[in-house]
């Protein structure tokens, strides 16, 4: 039994990491720098892991608060009962957390633990890596002298956020919900330490995804679509679900795609925050996979749809 | 996964952030803002992994744990007794089960980490830029003014726009000097190359200006070139006749933000 005779394994491999890093990686200088597909890989890989982190680790800090310290009567308070108006409510209130996407899935998670509805908390994962203030205006950088483009994407994913939560509650199967919340004894930390180590490690899977993908596909393909009216959005929506770019970047990567039409760069901004292949990852991870596997293919079709309709009306 | 374990796979992971942060190592994958959302975040997992390697924060219950105390009720109209909840923590720590294990799948944390730790970082390079082939600068706004005299230093990527911008005609008649890694091209030429980025590695843009009037120093080097620029045959590539090339070290900033 570990409780009467612990191994201190733990801090074996803490003591372990420490050599390593008084070591430094120049001792070993594992080679991979003769293959640069290789390196390349290893690059995006790890850069992938490191932008998103701190933004995963926050998500984790506030679905922890919000699991161990928030009274059910400040929740009840804050998202209606109503089913149909707590969608809409919940995809503007997105708009109130800073950061890419990754930190949303796991909060998600924890609301809908704490008894929010999953219709709801759907809504606030899909819309807040869009629609708050950071990308926001990293969109208006992008797109100089193009207001209409920040509108556009802040419109078009509020209401791909409120589509997809309506139609989740009608036709989606219902989440996993874990144990119920107001007996988390084990404190902030211990929720923290639980939803780190899980949405960390599916992180991981969809990064390694997101970095081969991006090392396999030649980028030339896409340009070769650059003119076709309605096949353009389709496939630069595609492209944001391979690429995996974080939101706030986004609109950096698709402006300098010049030969696409302004509805296509659109579709580029409203499907990568909303589902992108780490996003998959870490859905399938949080909710299971067959919530995922309907849950994806539902967003990308409400995306695309949305998109070329508000790109006909407002761009 | 053992609950120590995955403490201590907080504490290390929280270590490979700081190092690479405060190595400078980080500026290979990210943005130089990004050092103290990493900072915030490396001190946050040394925090929370500690806690529970030294067992700060341990209590008999925490999320999927496999404890009986857990489940009991300890508020509300169906809360038990204290002793209740005694016993049952007693049962949960004679059977080993007291502290919950943790999610397996957040061994794959040690992928990115041991790749940090050991192995040495570099930036993308040619290969990854010839792959995706020069960017096309937006050429609606017109770039901010130029010093009056002397050579003009300037960014590859702010080259790339001017040269496109009214054709590069602002640029006539003055000193360039470039600093960037060297593309080969396929018809034996070379660019001078920048890569620029606005978060991270992942969503890299490639500015190369295509360099006239020098052999092609060895793929991947970094250079210093100072030239002319000259008009080139398509409007969306940026061309520079060069009359001097001097390697120069890798910068620390390898990305151009």
């Amino acid at each position: 039994m570990r409780t009467s005779a612990p191994v201190p394994l733990g801090l074996l491999l803490v003591l372990g990491a420490l050599g390593l890093v008084v070591a430094g990686p120049e001792v070993f200088a594992i080679g991979i720098g003769s293959a640069p597909a290789l390196q390349t890989w290893s690059t995006v890989f790890v850069a992938i892991v490191l932008q998103a982190l701190p933004y995963l680790a926050l998500g984790v800090v506030v679905g922890a608060v919000v699991t161990v310290l928030v009274p059910d009567r400040a929740l009840r308070a804050v998202v209606p009962a109503n089913p149909t108006a707590a969608v809409p409510v919940a995809a503007v209130a997105g708009a109130a957390l800073p950061g890419c996407e990754c930190g949303s899935v796991p909060l998600a998670a924890r609301l809908v633990d704490r008894g929010v509805r999953p219709s709801a908390a759907l809504a606030f994962m899909l819309s807040s890596p869009a629609v708050n203030p950071v990308v926001l205006v990293a969109t208006a950088v992008a797109f100089p002298g193009q207001p209409r483009m920040v509108l556009a994407r802040a419109v078009s994913s509020l209401v791909v956020a409120t589509v997809v939560g309506w139609l989740w509650s009608r036709l989606g199967r219902p989440l996993p919900v874990r144990r119920r919340s107001h007996h988390h004894d084990g404190g902030v930390l211990g929720v923290v330490t639980h939803d780190l180590l899980h949405a960390g490690g599916f992180l991981v899977v969809g990064a390694a995804c997101a970095a081969t993908l991006d090392v396999a596909v030649p980028p030339t393909w896409v340009g070769a679509v650059a003119g076709v009216p309605v096949l353009s959005v389709v496939v630069l929506g595609l492209l944001a679900v391979v690429l995996a770019v974080c939101s706030e970047a986004d609109a950096f990567v698709v402006a300098s795609l010049t030969a696409f039409s302004d509805t296509a760069k659109l579709a580029f901004l409203v499907v990568g925050p909303a589902i992108d292949v780490k996003l998959a990852a870490m859905q399938a991870g949080t909710f299971g996979t067959p919530v995922a596997a309907r849950l994806g293919p539902l967003t990308f079709v409400v995306a695309i749809a949305t998109t070329l309709a508000v790109g006909t009306a407002i761009l | 996964m053992r609950r120590d374990l995955g403490a201590a796979l907080l504490v290390v992971t929280g270590l490979a952030l700081a190092v690479s942060t405060l190595t400078g190592g980080y500026l290979d994958y990210v943005r130089p803002s990004h050092r103290w959302w990493l900072l915030a975040t490396a001190v946050l997992l040394l925090v929370a992994g500690a806690a529970g390697l030294f067992g700060w924060a341990r209590r008999p219950d925490d999320p999927d744990g496999g404890s009986a105390a857990a489940r009991l009720p300890t508020h509300g109209p169906r809360a038990v007794a204290p002793e209740v909840v005694a016993a049952a923590r007693a049962a949960d720590r004679e059977r080993g089960h007291g502290p919950g294990h943790r999610p397996a799948v957040g061994w794959l944390l040690a992928v990115p980490v041991l790749l940090v730790l050991l192995v040495p970082a570099s930036p993308l390079g040619s290969w990854a830029a010839a792959r995706q082939g020069t960017t096309v600068p937006a050429t609606t706004v017109p770039p901010g003014p130029l010093p009056a005299t002397g050579t003009l230093e300037l960014a590859v990527p702010d080259y790339a726009v001017r040269a496109a911008y009214d054709g590069g005609r602002g640029l006539a008649d003055r000193d360039v000097a470039l600093v960037g890694f060297v593309t080969p091209t396929d018809d034996g030429g070379w660019s001078v190359t920048r890569t620029a980025i606005s978060c991270c590695a992942a969503d890299a843009r490639s500015y190369l200006v295509a360099v006239d009037g020098a052999p092609a120093p060895p793929r991947d080097t970094w250079v210093r070139v100072v030239g002319r620029w000259m008009p080139s045959s398509t409007p969306s590539t940026a061309r520079l006749r060069v009359s001097a090339v001097s390697p120069v070290p890798v910068p620390a900033r390898p990305y151009v933000t």
